[in-house]
């Protein structure tokens, strides 16, 4: 947000923004010392070996797929007050509880996909000025 | 404004070891980021640890992923990163509050962290008290918002994030962010009213 539109910006969002800002200086010394901690092993990643793509890929679809199969597996053990339990494990294969289990890899994927959307807008709108500014 | 200083001045061991200037300029904006984007990992998730995490979460993912992208996109890419990680968080409590609703009687009132925050001890009582009160409001005010409308006032107000970074961080169009912000800054100027705070 630049400068130019907080000038002509209302009270209430000015006033918001203080608050915020407030309670951010106002963090007591103990999570300060968390998120430092939490910063350095963050940046240790850049020093740690990284598991393979392909092998990163298939462990997560690989526990996806456990996940499910776990969860349709549990559907059939509980005793049933009605319904057939074929159609309870589908009931709850498409539940959104499983959907919610396995919701971690489509965000990871279209976190990337789409990120790398509006980084090729962005190039669009400003050029790069070498050739190796793409993405790869 | 947030600080756009990104840019550390070259020391020996960087200009030896060119990969270790881009990590001083990492650990720079992480240290730059973590307060507030902590504070808003709280207004959305209630819980300081899970707040916590979700912001490790996401320094390891950018750290890993995208440490070698232009700083100038770290920004809107690790709020991406964490508005997804607070998403698995709430999607995590929603599961966990079905089963213990299944058990047994959910837990009673989440803990407030806004109310958990220090007091400053420059004020006098009163305006402390006037304060903490201020931000409860604002807080509350906030989780009301449909979850859209808060990121985006978040990400805009807060953050500082312009109308395209907060599209990028949102996974959705200039004119959404646009039209999430206007109506989030609406329903709190009525929540909160002409004489907040």
């Amino acid at each position: 947000m630049n400068d130019a539109h907080r000038r002509g910006e209302p009270m209430l969002e000015q006033q918001a923004r203080g608050a915020f800002e407030r309670s951010v200086a106002e963090l007591d010394a103990a999570t300060r010392a968390k998120l430092r901690r939490a910063r350095r092993t963050a940046l240790e990643s850049l020093e740690a070996p990284r598991r393979g793509v392909l092998l990163g890929r298939s462990s997560s679809w690989i526990a996806a797929g456990a996940v499910a199969a776990v969860a349709i597996s549990f559907a059939w053990l509980i005793p049933q007050n009605g319904g057939v339990p074929q159609q309870r494990a589908v009931q709850l294969a498409s539940s959104p509880d499983v959907d919610l289990l396995l919701g971690k890899d489509e965000l990871d994927m279209l976190e990337d996909l789409d990120f790398y959307s509006w980084l090729d807008q962005q190039a669009k709108r400003d050029p790069p000025k070498s050739a190796n500014d793409g993405i790869g | 404004m947030q600080s756009a200083a990104l840019k550390l001045l070259p020391t020996d061991a960087a200009a030896e070891n060119p990969a270790v200037e881009p990590a001083l300029e990492l650990e720079a904006f992480l240290r730059d980021v973590e307060a507030r984007a902590y504070r808003i990992a709280v207004l959305e998730l209630r819980d300081a640890d899970e707040a916590l995490d979700a912001v490790q979460e996401a320094m390891i993912r950018l750290v890993r992923r995208y440490a070698k992208r232009p700083s100038t996109e770290w920004r809107p890419l690790f709020y991406r990163i964490l508005k997804n990680r607070i998403r698995d968080g709430q999607r995590r409590r929603a599961v966990r509050n079905r089963v213990m609703s299944f058990f047994g009687p959910r837990d009673a009132d989440d803990a407030d962290p806004v109310a958990e925050a220090a007091a400053p001890e420059a004020d006098g009582p009163v305006e402390t008290i006037a304060r903490a009160d201020a931000m409860q409001a604002l807080g509350s005010a906030l989780l009301e918002l449909p979850s859209r409308q808060r990121e985006a006032f978040m990400f805009r107000n807060f953050e500082g994030l312009d109308v395209a970074q907060t599209a990028a961080a949102m996974g959705c169009s200039e004119g959404s962010v646009k039209t999430h912000y206007s109506r989030a800054a609406k329903r709190l100027r009525e929540r909160l009213g002409d004489h907040w705070p």
